[in-house]
């Protein structure tokens, strides 16, 4: 008995240490702060022991509008998605259309934009005295377009179309032509053809909808500037208002991200309950590769184009936006003039303006944000690399535990969970005064701003690597300690190179996420340390946006330098061996 | 490089997984420099066994002790690498970043052998193996035979006194295994380490092994020879694992005559009008035990019909070769599956069958008829089932 319990501690032993470090990350504060919207009195939040009249003050007015804005806005953007990222799925895997080999490269670089970049960018590119008025094409039309519900739909659908694309471009790459070819040789046409495999691609269609609903609902770039601008409360927004009040309302902005996790809810309960019980395996060893329609030469020219169209607006207008509008003078203000000036750069490096306080605070020393966030995206990502190794090797253990299992469902709720809900629990939980009694006083320090992005990281970044960890086969190590080698040892010779590519292009997406990050570095930067992300939209905010856009330019190219020496330094210094197994394919 | 292999003592190992039990008190001594296969269906624990063995997984009761150390014990667990064994995994496990020198010089390096000394050894193992011209190639630039003769040279190189093995053959097309299992055959004893193999294919087991142990349900129920293990089966679990075309219920029909161990006796065979037969008695039954027969292809012989015990029916011929393999339906209803003859008899013919005593078994009945066919996947056994079946669609004719 005493040896099965010996067994029993060692087998589940590694795992309690992981699980502990997410539940301290995320479970926890998180928990707290939705705790506390029904039990105020046990966080000093209120006087009642139990109450619901939190809701209440969230079904009303401004926030209310704030839901139903979200709601529907995200409805819209799955349909919108579903035509958008299905058509160039559909064209880039199953058509011979022009650059398919480019367009899912582009996808992926779309899916590292941030939203808020990609709205802000339309703002340049729009607003009266911007980017187009330089060029005299300034258009009131396009104007009040963008500045609207439908502008915010717009990037909205244009910024989560990769989701909708990944998940349908897969099911539709696995899809051989046996079905197709079945319907054919049994007399059925085209609409019949299409009636049957339409079914059979039923839930990548329904993931999608859930991920594109889900990602909507929860995103805060957008509610935060072009939304904001434009007059358009969205929930997000409204959380972090409520948070942002004086006196801060902590139990209403609970109330709203209860909401908000609910209405996620809606779609994958709806897609658990229509794919139950039911196998669409679609993928066997006998599926053959689909065949590729012909299009027409005028068909080809067309669609291609179509999908060129498509990354224009999704990366090449806001890229314009933020490039054009960094050389503009008093972007987007009646006093701005045709003139072109590097004045804006100069700002970026010297911070020798003196605006507002918030802005002087969001960008002083000015080039630091581009610093700190490169030194922060760094410690996260290296970070989340190594604990997320650790939990993908746990989640896809031969033999998964009780603790796997309920680990997993902790990650995936983590996954789900907005940032914007993320840091409003930080800020409730690491600012009560029982946290500082416990003497953590990580309140407005970077290591709380860190750890908000391990939160978010680590658990993306566990799912991500657990297709290439699961592929790698347990006899490796297996075979190296056989063969002589110590637990680290194997590890470092036998398994780290095997998952090398990965590691890096991992490092890299989580580099790049971070550095980008809006919304919980909006809510825990320390004072005086702002964040890219902070500062570009406190110069935004502070009617200085052309500062705004130098500064974006300077980030990114900060942030290609870095992608491009880690690449390059990989490609130069790794061994052959290593550089040869895995990359971007098995993340993807 | 002759090394001496080391001894192997297993005792009352037991390994549960939550409330299975893998390896229930399983007892086994291995003589130094023996090789040892473990035969047994999916899940009868050798693959267990093996990793314990191995130090991959811990015991969770019991004692291993490799030579005159004690590597498992409650209490204790020398980690693999420091068990000083090799193995060669299923999946061959080749380090797919490192070329097939790199990884045989891998146990080498565990070593710190001085680096001109590890690649000479790792080059002259690749040359034993025939792989020295491909020293330099990545394990995915091999076929799956050469990535298995580098895991082989892999585990041969550091010269350790146990080598393991984990079905090693069953990724491989047949030519492909009769070449490696040659390969394993002499490299592993003319390394003169101890060698323990584990497969669920009998013939493997029977062309590999000095002694063979065959495992069920975490324990060992035989463990003999090959030769002991055709001829004295001591269970019919052993009996349909090693081989057999048909079995069926008998009834005694004389008493058993010669010295124990190696008894005749005469038995009546199924259906009405049944043949008697005299068979093999490999141990001693008591007199009111229900008896069951089972019969090795090796037995079954088409004979004329003067010369014939039972007549039967050609329900299907394959050719094989050398000759064809028939199967024959007889009353009762038995169907003799791969009987061997030389010439090709028609589908629907009626032929003579003689059973040859010695490949007739006579064991009490255990169970239930082919207790889990799980545990017959890929014998001939599994086959008495569907050719029962077909035997009892016999029309009506040539059969006694």
């Amino acid at each position: 008995m005493r040896a099965k319990a010996a067994d029993v501690v060692r087998h589940y032993g590694g795992q309690w240490l992981v699980w502990a470090i997410l539940a301290f990350l995320v479970a926890v504060p998180v928990g707290a702060f939705l705790v506390q919207v029904f039990v105020p009195r046990l966080f000093d939040q209120g006087t009642s022991w139990f109450t619901l009249s939190n809701f209440t003050q969230a079904f009303q007015g401004h926030v209310l509008l704030g839901l139903f804005n979200s709601l529907w806005v995200s409805t819209v953007v799955c349909v919108l998605d579903l035509v958008i990222g299905g058509g160039v799925a559909w064209l880039s895997m199953r058509t011979n259309i022009g650059g398919r080999r480019i367009w899912p490269g582009m996808m992926w670089g779309l899916l590292l934009v941030p939203t808020w970049l990609m709205a802000q960018g339309w703002q340049y590119l729009t607003e009266p005295n911007g980017v187009l008025s330089q060029f005299s094409l300034y258009s009131p039309f396009v104007h009040h377009v963008i500045f609207s519900p439908v502008g915010v739909v717009l990037v909205d659908a244009l910024a989560t179309a990769p989701y909708a694309y990944l998940t349908l471009s897969s099911a539709l790459g696995g899809l051989g032509s046996q079905f197709e070819e079945a319907v054919r040789v049994h007399g059925g046409g085209r609409v019949a053809t299409f009636r049957v495999v339409v079914p059979v691609l039923a839930p990548a269609v329904l993931a999608s909808v859930a991920l594109v609903f889900v990602e909507t609902m929860s995103d805060y770039g957008v509610a935060s500037t072009l939304a904001y601008q434009s007059r358009f409360p969205m929930a997000t927004y409204g959380i972090y208002e409520s948070i942002n009040n004086l006196p801060a309302q902590f139990p209403v902005a609970g109330a709203i991200s209860i909401l908000l996790l609910a209405s996620a809810a809606i779609p994958l309960a709806l897609q658990s309950r229509v794919t139950r019980g039911r196998s669409y395996a679609i993928l066997s060893g006998r599926t053959r590769p689909a065949t590729r329609y012909r299009l027409g030469r005028a068909a080809r020219w067309v669609l291609t184009s179509a999908v060129g169209v498509f990354f224009l607006l999704a990366l090449g207008a806001p890229a314009l936006g933020a490039f054009a509008g960094s050389f503009v003078a008093n972007l987007g203000s009646p006093l701005g003039g045709q003139a072109l000036t590097l004045a804006n750069y100069r700002e970026v490096f010297s911070g020798s303006i003196a605006y507002s306080h918030s802005v002087a605070e969001g960008a002083s020393g000015t080039s630091g944000p581009v610093l700190l966030s490169t030194m922060l995206a760094a410690i996260t990502a290296t970070i989340t690399v190594v604990v997320g190794l650790a939990v993908a090797r746990l989640l896809s253990a031969r033999r998964p535990g009780r603790f796997t299992k309920a680990g997993d469902l902790l990650i995936l709720g983590s996954i789900a969970l907005p940032g914007i809900v993320l840091g409003a629990g930080y800020i409730f939980a690491f600012n009560l005064p029982i946290t500082s009694h416990l003497g953590v006083d990580l309140y407005e320090t970077l290591p709380l701003l860190v750890m908000g992005y391990l939160a978010t990281s680590i658990p993306t970044t566990s799912r991500i690597m657990m297709g290439p960890v699961a592929q790698v086969h347990g006899s490796l190590m297996e075979a190296a300690r056989v063969h002589g080698a110590r637990a680290l040892s194997a590890v470092r010779s036998c398994y780290v190179p095997v998952v090398s590519r990965v590691l890096v292009l991992v490092w890299l997406v989580t580099l790049t996420k971070t550095f980008w990050e809006l919304p919980i570095s909006q809510l825990l930067y320390p004072p005086g340390e702002a964040t890219v992300s902070v500062a570009i939209d406190n110069w935004d905010n502070n009617y200085h946006p052309e500062v705004g856009a130098a500064m974006t330019v300077v980030a990114l190219g900060a942030c290609f330098v870095v992608i491009g020496l880690v690449l390059g330094g990989f490609r130069l210094l790794a061994p052959r061996g290593w550089r040869r197994l895995g990359g971007w394919r098995s993340v993807a | 490089m002759a090394t001496r292999g080391e001894r192997v003592a297993i005792s009352g190992a037991s390994k549960y997984f939550g409330p299975k039990a893998a390896l229930a008190g399983l007892d086994l001594q291995v003589e130094p420099g023996s090789f040892v296969v473990l035969l047994g269906p999916s899940g009868s624990g050798k693959t267990t066994l093996l990793r314990c063995l191995a130090g991959i997984e811990r015991l969770s009761e019991g004692t291993i002790a490799i030579g005159d150390t004690v590597v498992a014990a409650p209490g204790t667990h020398l980690p693999p690498e420091r068990r000083r064994l090799a193995m060669v995994f299923q999946d061959y496990a080749l380090w797919p970043h490192m070329t097939a020198e790199r990884n045989v010089l891998f146990p080498l390096r565990q070593m710190k052998l001085p680096g001109h000394e590890a690649r000479e050894r790792a080059h002259n193992m690749l040359a034993r193996v025939g792989l020295a011209h491909l020293a330099g190639r990545y394990p995915n630039e091999l076929s799956g035979g050469e990535q298995q003769r580098v895991a082989l040279a892999r585990s041969l190189v550091g010269g350790v006194g146990l080598l393991l093995f984990d079905e090693p053959l069953s990724n491989l097309d047949a030519d492909m295994r009769e070449q490696l299992r040659l390969a394993i055959s002499t490299l592993a004893r003319d390394s003169g380490a101890t060698s323990v193999y584990i497969t669920h294919d009998q013939s493997e087991a029977f062309s590999l092994a000095d002694r063979v142990g065959v495992l069920r349900d975490g324990r060992l129920v035989q463990w003999g020879t090959p030769e002991e293990l055709y001829r004295q089966p001591a269970s019919p679990f052993v009996a349909r694992f090693t081989g057999i075309c048909t079995e069926m219920p008998v009834t005694r029909a004389g008493s058993p005559v010669g010295a124990p161990g190696a008894q005749a006796l005469e038995v009546r065979l199924p259906g009405a009008g049944g043949a008697v037969v005299t068979a093999s008695l490999p141990r001693p039954v008591g007199d009111g035990t229900a008896l069951h027969m089972f019969v090795r292809h090796s037995a079954v012989h088409i004979v004329a019909p003067p010369d014939a015990q039972l007549m039967a029916q050609v329900r299907d011929v394959a050719f094989a070769g050398r000759g064809y393999e028939h199967a024959l339906a007889a009353d009762g209803p038995l169907l003799f599956t791969r009987t061997f003859c030389e010439q090709r008899w028609p589908r629907g013919a009626s032929v003579g069958v003689r059973l040859n005593p010695e490949g007739c078994l006579v064991l009490p009945a255990e169970g239930p008829h082919l207790g889990g066919g799980q545990a017959l996947a890929g014998n001939d056994g599994g086959l008495v089932d569907l050719t029962a079946a077909m035997a009892s669609q016999l029309p009506p004719g040539p059969a006694s």
